[in-house]
């Protein structure tokens, strides 16, 4: 029965959320047991080029594209180039390239090859022209050290981090409080959007967190605002596209893209701790 | 000591388990020759990683070793030897990973210088057996019917080398001459625990000729009990005799005999065996009898010949049976030509 | 001695290959002689050979060989504990959720009936793209269809 009418009721809670999104201050936020509910949300850029290979990695790679090379079929050119053409004469100088390498343990056949092509590239027009253009694996960002880039660190997962206007535990991943009536992911979706813009292609993973984490307020904020002692925040996954954050210098005034690594530098040890479980090494 | 010419018909297992057993000091053993480094940047790297992996799983040990002693300080923790069990295999695990991709390990294994003392030539060895010889010795007891004939199907453990004077049995279910058996065989289990644990060894041979009740009948012919055996000591040595070495001697006129040699442990510790009687030897029964589990079994295969006879005047002084089938009476011919009568007139 | 230093020897298959590979003798005139390469080409395939190494190279090779694939164990383990984290955080913040709210947890577990992946999303490749990350994106604008009164 629950399982027949939930989409429906979920339907319902989706709009509702949707139609209260203009008016913010229309509802009250989520208190259960003392704790006020938020929504905390990991964005996350995965990487975009493979990872560097360890020296092992490169060295075997090598190793047996030479074990491949020696017992594979020789091509016949004969057959694949006209004789005399520049095709021709390029591969021969390949080839013999890779002959050399092939004697030589220290030298790999691709680096080889390569260092005949840039020769050639050289020496012809054309080809230069006709050149396939490909980035470089280390980004102008990286070498800037720009961590509101997108472009920076492109071999390792990066995730949002904000800072709020205050001057203890500033920086947090965006968060915000659940209101009545309202489901995490729907929280999640507004706070990010009403934080950091709508000029980023996210796409939320699933409704289910994961993770968690449970703080209590400092005592002169408890007296303030009564109502709530502490917080337990749920985090939503999502990934981002394309689009850079605009933070809206109000609930947040600066923003970072930063590896697993980078983390503690900005967060304190406890929160740190608590969501370290739930990032990527890589 | 053995010949020469005799270690060259010993197949490979069984030269280790010979260097393994005596010859170790007295024959000169080549040592490994590393291949030079600085020549292929993947075997130098590959050394690198392999060294690193080493390093962390002996730091792994020694703080399991730590965890170990504290363990063991704890007397009154009722979990203490599920605890002690799990680390001590942990212990080992580590031992053998952290061993297993070295070079000089793997070529020692190779050429035969396996020493058991070490958990990681062990495990080798228990690897080799699991996944290649295992399913060899188990095709040859099924297709020769070794294992509903004498006992129900079982997992062997461990292998069983048996090694006459000069020869020895490579493959389960080989021929071998009556004449080359006659002095009892060294027999080995290659067995993998460090303790001392107390085994049956006995040879049964199915294929004795029971005239009375016109079938086969088992016969023992060798019986030993409380054969102390572990890692280091795999040679079947001591223990109580409770039936010395009988040759085998196949009966002429019969088929191949099935020489099975049969290695049980005895779980529950030293058993008192009285004096049994080798003929009409019921193995099933005997196992049930004294609790024993069967680990380990070996069988050769030899027909009658000439030394049979001499067996039975020198060694067994008894005389010899000589089997065949009964003279069929032809059931139309009489005498020469003549039809023999259908109907007896009483 | 080095694995590749004998590249000189070769073995009779090979020899028969590198025969084949070359061009066919010029014979009369009579028939065209690419028919002749063509047919070595699709025909005549031998199957690939095994470098049989020997001696020291056989025990450089094993040992690389085992080498990667205690990598690969290595980087597989590495994963597979970084999953497990994962999961135990999230079935941890789940059953924190079933604690804390009733409803919550009952939006949480159900599944959207438009399951969608996002057609973006991309593995890792060799080099980045050279155009880089798009900062500049901005949501496309609704088309909002005009209401007939």
């Amino acid at each position: 029965m629950i399982a027949r009418t939930l989409p429906r009721m979920l339907g319902k809670g989706a709009h509702l959320s949707r139609s209260f999104a203009t008016s913010i201050q229309a509802r009250a936020p989520l208190v259960s047991s003392n704790y006020r509910i938020a929504s905390g949300i990991v964005l996350s850029r995965t990487p975009q080029i493979t990872r560097d290979s360890t020296p092992f990695e490169k060295a075997y790679f090598d190793y047996s594209e030479k074990l491949e090379r020696q017992s594979a079929i020789p091509l016949p050119a004969d057959f694949y180039f006209k004789k005399g053409s520049l095709a021709e004469r390029r591969w021969k100088e390949d080839e013999a390239a890779r002959m050399k390498a092939m004697a030589d343990p220290k030298l790999s056949l691709s680096e080889a090859v390569k260092e005949t092509q840039v020769k050639q590239e050289d020496a012809d027009v054309t080809t230069q022209m006709n050149k396939f253009e490909t980035g470089s694996r280390l980004s102008e960002a990286d070498k800037k050290n720009d961590i509101k880039s997108l472009n920076r660190a492109l071999q390792r997962t990066l995730y949002l981090i904000v800072k709020k206007p205050r001057d203890q535990h500033a920086w947090q991943f965006p968060q915000g409080a659940v209101e009545e009536g309202e489901y995490l992911h729907d929280a999640a979706e507004r706070e990010l959007e009403e934080e950091c813009g709508k000029n980023m292609d996210v796409w939320f993973v699933g409704r289910q967190p994961v993770g968690h984490y449970a703080y209590k307020f400092p005592e002169d904020h408890v007296a303030k605002y009564p109502g709530a002692t502490g917080a337990k925040v749920f985090f939503m996954k999502a990934h981002v596209f394309a689009g850079q954050c605009n933070p809206d210098n109000k609930e947040v005034v600066d923003f970072a893209w930063v590896t697993k690594d980078e983390l503690p530098n900005y967060v304190s040890p406890e929160y740190f701790n608590a969501v370290k479980d739930m990032l990527s090494d890589l | 000591m053995l010949s020469r010419n005799a270690i060259h018909r010993v197949s490979s297992a069984a030269r280790s388990t010979l260097k393994l057993n005596r010859t170790l000091a007295t024959e000169a053993t080549p040592s490994f020759a590393a291949p030079k480094t600085n020549v292929n940047p993947a075997y130098d790297e590959a050394l690198k990683l392999i060294a690193q992996d080493k390093e962390y799983r002996y730091s792994m040990l020694k703080k399991v070793e730590k965890e170990l002693a504290k363990v063991k300080k704890a007397n009154n923790s009722p979990t203490q030897k599920q605890q002690l069990t799990r680390l001590q295999q942990l212990a080992i695990d580590l031992q053998v990973k952290a061993e297993l991709n070295d070079p000089e390990v793997q070529w020692r294994f190779r050429n035969g210088m396996r020493d058991m003392n070490r958990p990681v030539h062990r495990y080798m060895v228990e690897r080799e057996f699991q996944k290649d010889r295992k399913s060899k010795l188990l095709e040859r007891v099924l297709q020769m019917r070794v294992c509903p004939d004498i006992l129900e199907q079982f997992d062997p453990t461990a292998q069983v080398i048996v090694e006459y004077d000069g020869n020895s049995v490579q493959e389960a279910g080989i021929f071998l001459q009556p004449g080359e058996t006659v002095k009892p065989p060294t027999v080995s289990f290659v067995n993998f625990h460090e303790e001392t644990k107390l085994y049956t060894v006995m040879m049964i041979d199915p294929d004795v000729p029971d005239q009375e009740r016109q079938t086969y009948q088992q016969q023992c012919l060798w019986l030993n009990t409380n054969v102390p055996l572990s890692t280091t000591q795999p040679v079947v040595s001591g223990g109580d005799t409770i039936l010395p070495y009988v040759p085998p001697h196949p009966q002429k006129g019969t088929k191949y005999h099935r020489y099975t040699i049969l290695i049980l442990e005895q779980p529950s510790g030293k058993i008192e065996v009285p004096s049994v009687e080798d003929k009409r030897f019921d193995t099933r029964s005997f196992i049930q009898q004294y609790q024993l589990s069967p680990r380990g079994v070996s069988f050769f295969r030899e027909v009658w010949n000439e030394d049979v006879s001499r067996i039975y005047a020198d060694i067994l002084k008894e005389r010899e049976p000589v089997f065949g089938k009964p003279p069929k009476a032809s059931k139309y011919l009489e005498d020469v030509g003549r039809k023999s009568k259908k109907y007896l007139l009483l | 001695m080095s694995l590749f230093a004998r590249t000189g020897r070769l073995s009779l298959s090979r020899q028969q290959l590198l025969r084949a590979a070359a061009p066919a003798p010029v014979t009369g005139g009579s028939g065209d002689q690419r028919l002749e390469i063509i047919r070595r080409v699709l025909f005549e395939q031998p199957t690939r050979e095994t470098p049989n190494l020997e001696g020291e190279a056989l025990q450089q090779h094993e040992t690389i060989e085992r080498a990667w694939k205690l990598h690969q164990n290595q980087e597989r383990e590495r994963r597979n504990r970084e999953l497990e984290k994962k999961f135990r955080k999230m079935s941890a913040a789940m059953n924190e959720l079933e604690k804390t709210s009733d409803r919550l947890f009952k939006a949480a577990i159900v599944k959207s009936r438009h399951i969608t992946f996002p057609r973006e999303m991309k593995i890792p490749t060799e080099t980045p793209s050279p155009q880089g990350w798009n900062h500049d994106y901005t949501p496309p604008v609704e088309v909002v269809p005009a209401k007939n009164s």
